[in-house]
Protein backbone atom coordinates (compact mmCIF):
# COMPACT_ATOMS: atom_id res chain seq x y z
CA UNK A 1 0.00 0.00 0.00
CA UNK A 2 1.29 3.41 -0.91
CA UNK A 3 2.23 5.31 2.22
CA UNK A 4 0.97 8.78 1.33
CA UNK A 5 1.69 11.17 4.22
CA UNK A 6 -0.59 13.89 2.91
CA UNK A 7 -3.87 14.13 4.76
CA UNK A 8 -5.50 16.11 2.01
CA UNK A 9 -7.34 14.29 -0.76
CA UNK A 10 -6.24 15.17 -4.29
CA UNK A 11 -9.61 16.57 -5.29
CA UNK A 12 -10.96 19.63 -3.51
CA UNK A 13 -12.90 18.84 -0.36
CA UNK A 14 -16.60 19.01 -1.10
CA UNK A 15 -18.35 20.87 1.72
CA UNK A 16 -22.03 21.44 2.30
CA UNK A 17 -22.77 24.38 4.61
CA UNK A 18 -26.33 24.49 5.94
CA UNK A 19 -27.55 27.51 7.94
CA UNK A 20 -30.57 29.81 7.80
CA UNK A 21 -28.34 32.71 8.92
CA UNK A 22 -27.05 34.16 5.61
CA UNK A 23 -24.49 36.39 7.34
CA UNK A 24 -22.81 33.55 9.22
CA UNK A 25 -23.05 31.33 6.13
CA UNK A 26 -21.27 33.92 3.99
CA UNK A 27 -18.58 34.55 6.64
CA UNK A 28 -17.91 30.81 6.89
CA UNK A 29 -17.87 30.36 3.12
CA UNK A 30 -15.32 33.18 2.77
CA UNK A 31 -13.08 31.63 5.45
CA UNK A 32 -13.10 28.22 3.78
CA UNK A 33 -12.49 29.59 0.32
CA UNK A 34 -9.60 31.74 1.57
CA UNK A 35 -7.91 28.95 3.51
CA UNK A 36 -7.99 25.78 1.51
CA UNK A 37 -8.98 23.72 -1.46
CA UNK A 38 -12.73 23.43 -1.02
CA UNK A 39 -15.75 23.32 -3.24
CA UNK A 40 -18.63 24.72 -1.25
CA UNK A 41 -22.36 24.52 -1.62
CA UNK A 42 -24.49 26.55 0.76
CA UNK A 43 -28.08 25.80 1.75
CA UNK A 44 -30.47 27.93 3.80
CA UNK A 45 -32.60 24.94 4.86
CA UNK A 46 -32.27 21.27 5.71
CA UNK A 47 -34.77 20.48 2.97
CA UNK A 48 -32.65 22.14 0.26
CA UNK A 49 -29.57 20.29 1.54
CA UNK A 50 -31.41 16.94 1.33
CA UNK A 51 -32.32 17.64 -2.30
CA UNK A 52 -28.60 17.65 -3.15
CA UNK A 53 -27.35 15.04 -0.68
CA UNK A 54 -26.96 12.44 -3.46
CA UNK A 55 -23.98 14.56 -4.62
CA UNK A 56 -22.22 12.98 -1.60
CA UNK A 57 -20.34 15.80 0.12
CA UNK A 58 -17.12 14.96 1.99
CA UNK A 59 -18.39 16.85 5.04
CA UNK A 60 -21.65 18.57 5.99
CA UNK A 61 -21.58 21.51 8.40
CA UNK A 62 -25.07 21.87 9.77
CA UNK A 63 -26.75 24.45 11.98
CA UNK A 64 -28.63 23.05 15.00
CA UNK A 65 -31.31 25.76 15.12
CA UNK A 66 -32.60 25.64 11.53
CA UNK A 67 -36.23 26.24 12.46
CA UNK A 68 -35.64 29.55 14.25
CA UNK A 69 -37.32 31.77 11.69
CA UNK A 70 -39.56 29.30 9.90
CA UNK A 71 -41.21 27.11 12.53
CA UNK A 72 -42.27 24.59 9.88
CA UNK A 73 -38.72 24.12 8.61
CA UNK A 74 -36.86 20.88 9.30
CA UNK A 75 -34.62 21.43 12.33
CA UNK A 76 -30.92 20.58 12.54
CA UNK A 77 -31.31 17.23 14.29
CA UNK A 78 -34.02 16.07 11.86
CA UNK A 79 -31.75 17.03 8.96
CA UNK A 80 -28.88 15.17 10.61
CA UNK A 81 -31.08 12.06 10.93
CA UNK A 82 -32.10 12.31 7.27
CA UNK A 83 -28.48 12.62 6.13
CA UNK A 84 -27.49 9.59 8.22
CA UNK A 85 -30.46 7.64 6.88
CA UNK A 86 -29.37 8.45 3.33
CA UNK A 87 -25.68 7.70 3.91
CA UNK A 88 -24.27 7.01 7.40
CA UNK A 89 -20.71 7.55 6.10
CA UNK A 90 -21.15 11.28 5.48
CA UNK A 91 -19.56 13.10 8.44
CA UNK A 92 -21.75 15.86 9.84
CA UNK A 93 -20.44 18.62 12.10
CA UNK A 94 -23.11 20.47 14.04
CA UNK A 95 -22.99 24.22 14.66
CA UNK A 96 -24.87 26.14 17.29
CA UNK A 97 -24.88 29.51 19.04
CA UNK A 98 -25.72 27.64 22.25
CA UNK A 99 -22.71 26.61 24.29
CA UNK A 100 -24.63 23.95 26.17
CA UNK A 101 -23.59 20.44 27.10
CA UNK A 102 -27.08 19.01 26.54
CA UNK A 103 -27.10 20.31 22.95
CA UNK A 104 -23.68 18.78 22.33
CA UNK A 105 -24.72 15.43 23.84
CA UNK A 106 -27.92 15.39 21.81
CA UNK A 107 -25.92 15.96 18.61
CA UNK A 108 -23.55 13.11 19.49
CA UNK A 109 -26.49 10.80 20.16
CA UNK A 110 -27.71 11.55 16.67
CA UNK A 111 -24.28 10.50 15.31
CA UNK A 112 -22.82 13.90 14.57
CA UNK A 113 -19.03 13.78 14.13
CA UNK A 114 -18.57 16.84 16.33
CA UNK A 115 -20.23 19.95 17.70
CA UNK A 116 -18.92 23.51 17.35
CA UNK A 117 -20.16 26.68 19.02
CA UNK A 118 -20.57 29.68 16.70
CA UNK A 119 -17.86 32.06 17.87
CA UNK A 120 -14.77 33.83 16.63
CA UNK A 121 -12.85 30.56 16.80
CA UNK A 122 -15.51 28.45 15.06
CA UNK A 123 -13.66 28.39 11.76
CA UNK A 124 -10.39 27.23 13.34
CA UNK A 125 -12.25 24.47 15.17
CA UNK A 126 -13.94 23.40 11.94
CA UNK A 127 -10.61 23.33 10.11
CA UNK A 128 -9.16 21.05 12.79
CA UNK A 129 -12.21 18.82 12.74
CA UNK A 130 -12.10 18.45 8.95
CA UNK A 131 -8.41 17.50 9.19
CA UNK A 132 -9.35 14.92 11.83
CA UNK A 133 -12.10 13.53 9.63
CA UNK A 134 -9.67 12.90 6.79
CA UNK A 135 -7.04 11.48 9.13
CA UNK A 136 -9.64 9.15 10.59
CA UNK A 137 -10.84 8.08 7.14
CA UNK A 138 -7.28 7.37 6.02
CA UNK A 139 -6.56 5.27 9.12
CA UNK A 140 -9.80 3.38 8.62
CA UNK A 141 -8.84 2.66 5.01
CA UNK A 142 -5.36 1.47 6.04
CA UNK A 143 -6.81 -0.71 8.78
CA UNK A 144 -9.23 -2.32 6.34
CA UNK A 145 -6.37 -2.90 3.92
CA UNK A 146 -4.34 -4.73 6.59
CA UNK A 147 -7.36 -6.63 7.92
CA UNK A 148 -8.07 -7.97 4.41
CA UNK A 149 -4.56 -9.44 4.33
CA UNK A 150 -4.54 -11.12 7.75
CA UNK B 1 -11.09 54.55 24.81
CA UNK B 2 -11.03 50.91 25.90
CA UNK B 3 -13.76 48.75 24.36
CA UNK B 4 -14.89 47.60 27.79
CA UNK B 5 -15.50 51.19 28.75
CA UNK B 6 -17.54 51.75 25.60
CA UNK B 7 -20.06 49.20 26.74
CA UNK B 8 -20.80 50.99 29.97
CA UNK B 9 -20.55 54.58 28.79
CA UNK B 10 -23.27 57.07 29.51
CA UNK B 11 -26.08 56.98 26.95
CA UNK B 12 -26.04 60.80 26.76
CA UNK B 13 -22.76 60.53 24.92
CA UNK B 14 -24.39 58.29 22.33
CA UNK B 15 -24.70 60.89 19.56
CA UNK B 16 -21.19 62.24 19.98
CA UNK B 17 -19.88 58.73 20.08
CA UNK B 18 -21.69 57.80 16.87
CA UNK B 19 -20.32 60.85 15.09
CA UNK B 20 -16.80 59.86 16.13
CA UNK B 21 -17.52 56.31 15.02
CA UNK B 22 -18.65 57.39 11.59
CA UNK B 23 -15.51 59.47 11.19
CA UNK B 24 -13.38 56.48 12.16
CA UNK B 25 -15.42 54.31 9.75
CA UNK B 26 -14.58 56.65 6.87
CA UNK B 27 -10.91 56.48 7.75
CA UNK B 28 -11.00 52.68 7.88
CA UNK B 29 -12.49 52.43 4.41
CA UNK B 30 -9.90 54.87 3.12
CA UNK B 31 -7.18 52.72 4.66
CA UNK B 32 -8.66 49.48 3.31
CA UNK B 33 -8.68 50.85 -0.20
CA UNK B 34 -5.12 52.17 0.04
CA UNK B 35 -2.78 50.32 -2.33
CA UNK B 36 -0.06 49.52 0.27
CA UNK B 37 -1.70 46.81 2.37
CA UNK B 38 1.02 46.55 5.02
CA UNK B 39 0.68 50.26 5.81
CA UNK B 40 -3.07 49.88 5.55
CA UNK B 41 -3.11 47.05 8.06
CA UNK B 42 -1.12 48.86 10.75
CA UNK B 43 -2.86 52.20 10.39
CA UNK B 44 -6.31 50.64 10.15
CA UNK B 45 -5.73 48.71 13.38
CA UNK B 46 -5.06 51.97 15.22
CA UNK B 47 -8.13 53.62 13.72
CA UNK B 48 -10.33 50.64 14.55
CA UNK B 49 -9.60 50.93 18.25
CA UNK B 50 -11.35 54.31 18.36
CA UNK B 51 -14.89 55.02 19.47
CA UNK B 52 -17.03 52.74 17.38
CA UNK B 53 -19.42 49.91 18.08
CA UNK B 54 -17.77 47.87 15.35
CA UNK B 55 -14.23 46.63 14.91
CA UNK B 56 -13.77 45.49 11.32
CA UNK B 57 -10.26 44.14 11.87
CA UNK B 58 -11.56 40.57 11.95
CA UNK B 59 -13.63 41.08 8.82
CA UNK B 60 -10.62 42.60 7.06
CA UNK B 61 -8.52 39.57 8.00
CA UNK B 62 -11.26 37.19 6.98
CA UNK B 63 -11.75 38.84 3.59
CA UNK B 64 -8.06 39.69 3.17
CA UNK B 65 -9.24 43.31 2.92
CA UNK B 66 -11.09 42.55 -0.31
CA UNK B 67 -13.54 45.48 -0.57
CA UNK B 68 -16.08 43.51 -2.64
CA UNK B 69 -16.22 40.69 -0.08
CA UNK B 70 -16.38 43.17 2.79
CA UNK B 71 -19.25 44.94 1.09
CA UNK B 72 -21.06 41.64 0.56
CA UNK B 73 -20.83 40.73 4.26
CA UNK B 74 -21.78 44.25 5.41
CA UNK B 75 -24.77 44.29 3.04
CA UNK B 76 -25.97 40.97 4.48
CA UNK B 77 -25.74 42.42 7.99
CA UNK B 78 -27.69 45.52 6.95
CA UNK B 79 -30.41 43.36 5.38
CA UNK B 80 -30.60 40.80 8.17
CA UNK B 81 -30.27 42.57 11.50
CA UNK B 82 -32.81 45.46 11.39
CA UNK B 83 -35.75 43.09 10.73
CA UNK B 84 -34.60 40.97 13.69
CA UNK B 85 -34.71 44.06 15.93
CA UNK B 86 -38.23 44.73 14.66
CA UNK B 87 -39.21 41.15 15.48
CA UNK B 88 -37.71 41.48 18.97
CA UNK B 89 -39.59 44.69 19.67
CA UNK B 90 -42.90 43.26 18.44
CA UNK B 91 -42.53 39.89 20.12
CA UNK B 92 -41.70 41.61 23.42
CA UNK B 93 -44.86 43.72 23.11
CA UNK B 94 -46.90 40.59 22.27
CA UNK B 95 -45.21 38.36 24.89
CA UNK B 96 -44.32 36.05 22.00
CA UNK B 97 -41.47 34.34 23.86
CA UNK B 98 -40.49 31.84 21.18
CA UNK B 99 -40.12 34.53 18.54
CA UNK B 100 -38.19 36.76 20.94
CA UNK B 101 -35.85 33.86 21.76
CA UNK B 102 -35.34 33.05 18.07
CA UNK B 103 -34.65 36.65 17.08
CA UNK B 104 -32.09 37.14 19.89
CA UNK B 105 -30.56 33.74 19.07
CA UNK B 106 -30.27 34.56 15.37
CA UNK B 107 -28.45 37.79 16.20
CA UNK B 108 -25.65 36.22 18.25
CA UNK B 109 -23.16 35.23 15.49
CA UNK B 110 -23.30 38.71 13.93
CA UNK B 111 -21.56 40.29 16.94
CA UNK B 112 -18.25 38.55 16.47
CA UNK B 113 -18.39 38.94 12.66
CA UNK B 114 -18.65 42.73 13.01
CA UNK B 115 -16.28 42.90 15.99
CA UNK B 116 -18.95 44.20 18.34
CA UNK B 117 -18.09 44.21 22.04
CA UNK B 118 -18.95 40.85 23.72
CA UNK B 119 -21.01 42.88 26.22
CA UNK B 120 -23.76 43.07 23.57
CA UNK B 121 -23.52 39.38 22.76
CA UNK B 122 -24.12 38.72 26.44
CA UNK B 123 -27.13 41.07 26.32
CA UNK B 124 -28.62 38.97 23.52
CA UNK B 125 -27.93 35.81 25.51
CA UNK B 126 -29.61 37.32 28.58
CA UNK B 127 -32.65 38.16 26.45
CA UNK B 128 -32.74 34.51 25.37
CA UNK B 129 -32.69 33.43 29.01
CA UNK B 130 -35.56 35.79 29.90
CA UNK B 131 -37.53 34.63 26.87
CA UNK B 132 -37.02 31.01 27.92
CA UNK B 133 -38.28 31.74 31.41
CA UNK B 134 -41.19 33.80 29.96
CA UNK B 135 -40.66 36.73 32.30
CA UNK B 136 -41.68 40.17 31.07
CA UNK B 137 -39.63 42.34 33.42
CA UNK B 138 -38.39 45.93 33.24
CA UNK B 139 -34.89 44.58 32.91
CA UNK B 140 -35.86 42.61 29.81
CA UNK B 141 -37.34 45.73 28.21
CA UNK B 142 -34.17 47.63 29.05
CA UNK B 143 -31.98 44.89 27.53
CA UNK B 144 -33.99 44.99 24.30
CA UNK B 145 -33.72 48.79 24.25
CA UNK B 146 -29.95 48.66 24.76
CA UNK B 147 -29.58 46.14 21.95
CA UNK B 148 -31.78 48.27 19.71
CA UNK B 149 -29.64 51.37 20.38
CA UNK B 150 -26.49 49.42 19.65
CA UNK B 151 -27.95 48.05 16.41
CA UNK B 152 -29.01 51.56 15.33
CA UNK B 153 -25.45 52.73 15.90
CA UNK B 154 -23.96 49.76 14.07
CA UNK B 155 -26.41 50.29 11.21
CA UNK B 156 -25.25 53.91 10.78
CA UNK B 157 -21.58 52.98 10.94
CA UNK B 158 -21.93 50.11 8.50
CA UNK B 159 -24.13 52.06 6.09
CA UNK B 160 -21.46 54.72 5.91
CA UNK B 161 -18.73 52.10 5.46
CA UNK B 162 -20.77 50.35 2.76
CA UNK B 163 -21.38 53.61 0.88
CA UNK B 164 -17.71 54.47 0.95
CA UNK B 165 -16.77 50.99 -0.23
CA UNK B 166 -19.31 51.30 -3.06
CA UNK B 167 -17.90 54.68 -4.10
CA UNK B 168 -14.35 53.40 -4.02
CA UNK B 169 -15.27 50.24 -5.98
CA UNK B 170 -18.17 51.13 -8.27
Amino acid sequence: MKNDQSLKPKAPIKLFLVDDDPLFLKALEIEFLQHGDFTIETFPTGESCMEKISDTPDVVILDFHLDGVDKNAMNGLATLDEIKKHNPEIPVVMLSSQDKIEVAVECMHHKAFDYVVKSETAFLRLQKIITSIFRFKKMEKQLNWYMDRI
Amino acid sequence: MERAEQATMNRNDHTVWLANGRLAGRKIVHLVTMPDKSVCGNMAKKELKKNTYIDLEGLMQRTKSNPALMLEVITLYLEQIPPLIGIMRKSLADDDWERLYSAAHKMVPSFSIMGIDPYYENLAKKIQEYAKSRQHTDELSDLVLQLEKMCDGVYLELTETANTLKNKNP
